[in-house]
């Protein structure tokens, strides 16, 4: 298991950047930039997404595994709502 | 003479004009909303996603299109998520707090187990479960990759738990918005809901952008501790396995095979 099958290079990237904003090395002007470039990605990517889900083969795989899939994300859910209400986030 | 690098690029090209076909159609229909409706109920966001995956239950893509396609599922989306370490604001970490960190990763950890739980339940076999967990309650497909040969789990089974989960995550992308104005949620909390459910973390770009840029960062910082949380699970089921395999030499010499089948077999995109 090397550091880069367990830590993408992206999340590597986000926290540089995360960094470089707060000891302030990034231009004003360059934010909304950034900003409006990563909206702009995003769309795009979300577009490719879209046509790359095969939502029909998946439903003929099986039953089960949708089952325990969807079961799974709902008690997810569950346990996000209860941390954030226990917490009484702002 | 071509070099190789440079005709791979040129392949991308007839899959990204067919993605920014696709991102035009979208954005072009959210102006549509704006003029009929005055405000933009679906972003052009999720209106992309809801055309592209329409248009791929009628027509298959040619060939041609897959690798500009599967470039910008995952690599355009990578970069979108690097650009936006910039705008996380030190105001948004502090509003994050140690006490919800905390509370992130023990909901890591009572997901993990709860769905391994319904998995074995619904009689799942175990390695499946463990797939299907994973890959719900840390980071999409990353984490089911990664921990796949930590526990000799088979390749068909990851390709299952990967297309199953990824599909699912969409529909999370597309109805959690809903569910944040059912609840009234602030920005904050609902950004927190996304970081915490979402599947992968460049979808819970696509989860919070709508709704603004406090979710945003709230939701993708939540999300890095849940993706953080991969080390200390891979460690710990790998440690699992190892008192289980003793002598079970015919499952490491799949172990091999196994990761090519996932990265060629895989069409979902965003991978953790």
């Amino acid at each position: 298991m090397s550091l880069h099958h367990l830590v993408p290079w992206f999340i590597v990237g986000f926290l540089l950047m995360m960094g470089a904003r707060s000891l302030a090395m990034i231009p004003a002007a360059a934010l909304p930039v950034l900003a409006q470039t990563a909206t702009v990605l995003t769309v795009l990517s979300m577009a490719a997404l879209g046509l790359s889900t095969d939502a029909r083969a998946v439903a003929r795989s099986g039953v089960r595994i949708a089952a325990v899939v969807v079961l799974s994300l709902l008690a997810l859910l569950g346990l996000a709502l209860a941390l954030i209400y226990l917490l009484a986030l702002v | 003479m071509i070099p190789a690098r440079l005709t791979g690029a040129l392949s991308l090209i007839p899959g990204l004009i067919a993605c920014v076909a696709v991102a035009l159609a979208a954005v072009a229909v959210q102006v549509l909303e704006v003029r009929l409706f005055g405000r933009g109920w679906i972003d052009a966001i999720v209106l992309a996603i809801l055309i592209g995956a329409a248009i791929r239950s009628v027509w298959t893509p040619p060939e041609v299109l897959r690798s500009g396609i599967e470039f910008s599922a995952r690599t355009l989306l990578e970069i979108a998520v690097v650009l936006l370490g910039a705008s996380v604001s030190a105001a948004t970490v502090m509003a994050i707090g140690p006490g919800l960190l905390a509370g992130t990763a023990l909901v890591v950890v009572l997901a993990l187990a709860i769905s391994y739980g319904i998995g074995r339940l619904l009689r799942l076999p175990p390695r499946m479960a463990v797939l299907i967990a994973c890959g719900n309650a840390i980071c999409g497909n990353s984490a089911i990759a990664a921990v796949a040969p930590v526990i000799d789990a088979e390749a068909d089974d990851v390709s299952a738990a990967i297309a199953f989960t990824a599909v699912l995550g969409v529909a999370v992308v597309l109805l959690l918005p809903l569910l944040g104005v059912a609840l009234q949620m602030t920005d904050v909390r609902y950004g927190v809901l996304a970081g915490l459910t979402v599947y992968a973390v460049p979808q819970v770009l696509a989860a919070t952008l709508p709704v603004g840029a406090v979710a945003n960062q709230a939701g993708t910082l939540i999300k890095l501790v849940r993706v953080l949380m991969l080390g200390p699970v891979c460690l710990g089921l790998a440690i699992l396995t190892a008192f289980r395999r003793r002598g079970d030499e015919a499952v490491r010499r799949r172990r091999g095979p196994c990761r090519c089948t996932i990265w060629s077999r895989g069409s979902s995109s965003a991978s953790c």
